[in-house]
């Protein structure tokens, strides 16, 4: 994985050097590492986005703590098509087909984190996708949900709801 | 995000665990995009998944997407949406009391309910205290009107000219004579 990210970034490096790019931006994630990125991706960042425009665009390196080295590559990748018009129904799948239920947890955070409204949309449906027919236990596990019903709620709720219950998926722990 | 009650426990954060830190209004879109049994499943998750997936516009979105042809409506949206399940007859119309949860706090689940259902008995439109204004962003809306005080704004009153400039809002239209 780390190779990927390297591979990544030489890529994003490269358009650096490019003559039409003059104001790259700088990426900063969390974990110290920096992507270099065109404007018009930041544009599709609108966290990112308004820390240029309040500052006149005088600062172009953009610390994100929240986000790791990991997550923002996905998310570049994702502005890039969605910019070149190229978010097809194929790609998606080949994008959501990379990343495992973690990964998918974590790139949802930073979307809604650097309030990219297409990203967010498009993984409310993959989030959706993955909870569908699964069990309740493993919603909680997933989300890192407490269960903080009592015992006689929970035993009331899963009467009510029996009929929900018939033919969800088997918990694998293996999940991740 | 949203202002905490005194000394309650904020059940934001063992009842949505990683979610808690998004808004309100991402957490129903995914509740909104899973089907009717799913969504009703959730509810065993924790108190406060219970509160969402017990929204009656969350409910409204399932009965609307699902549909194909003629939808009758039982009374709400949930029940409506049950009825659609061809379920056995006891799960239909749901078990006696609700459960009810202190220590949580969604000022976006409060302003839909409020545009739904607030009351306009006192307020006046002709020569009364309902102001007049010609263009609102829905910034301004949000900021000082949303659930304090009902605001005119169109000459040509028409449900889809409010939609075109408010599409991501809940409202519940009345005409008045």
């Amino acid at each position: 994985m780390a190779e990927e990210v390297s591979s990544q970034m030489n890529s994003l490096s490269i358009s650096e050097t490019n003559p039409s790019s003059s104001a790259t931006i700088s990426l900063v994630s969390g974990d110290d590492i920096v992507f270099k990125v065109e404007p018009t991706i930041a544009k599709e960042m609108e966290t990112v986005q308004s820390f240029i425009d309040e500052t006149d665009g005088k600062i172009t390196t953009i610390p994100l703590p929240n986000i790791s080295s990991h997550d923002l590559p996905y998310v570049i990748e994702y502005c890039e098509k969605s910019i070149a018009g190229k978010i097809t129904k194929e790609f998606e799948a080949e994008f959501v087909k990379k990343l495992n239920n973690e990964e998918v947890k974590e790139l949802f955070l930073a979307a809604n984190y650097l309030n990219i409204k297409k990203l967010l949309d498009f993984l409310s449906q993959v989030i959706a996708d993955r909870i569908a027919n699964k069990s309740v236990e493993y919603v909680r596990r997933y989300f890192g949900i407490e269960n903080d019903f009592t015992p006689e709620e929970e035993a009331k709720l899963r009467e009510e709801l029996a009929w929900t219950f018939t033919g969800v998926d088997p918990d694998d722990e293996d999940e991740n | 995000m949203e202002a905490q009650a005194h000394n309650q426990r904020d059940r934001r954060i063992d009842g949505l665990g990683d979610l808690r830190v998004l808004p309100d209004e991402i957490l129903c879109s995914i509740l909104e995009r899973l089907t009717p049994r799913d969504a009703a499943r959730v509810a065993c998750v924790s108190s406060v998944m219970y509160i969402l997936s017990n929204e009656e516009p969350l409910w409204m979105s399932l009965c609307l997407n699902g549909a194909s042809g003629f939808l009758e409506y039982k009374g709400s949206w949930k029940k409506t949406a049950l009825h659609n399940e061809n379920l056995p007859d006891k799960y239909k119309e749901g078990h006696g009391q609700p459960l009810h949860f202190d220590g949580f706090n969604s000022l976006f689940l409060y302003r839909r309910l409020y545009r739904c259902r607030t009351t306009l008995d006192t307020f006046y439109t002709e020569g009364g205290n309902v102001e007049r204004i010609k263009d609102i962003s829905l910034k301004d809306f949000y900021n000082e009107y949303d659930v304090k005080k009902p605001v005119q704004r169109l000459k040509n009153f028409s449900s889809k000219a409010v939609l075109k400039i408010f599409p991501f809002c809940w409202f519940c239209f009345s005409v008045n004579n």
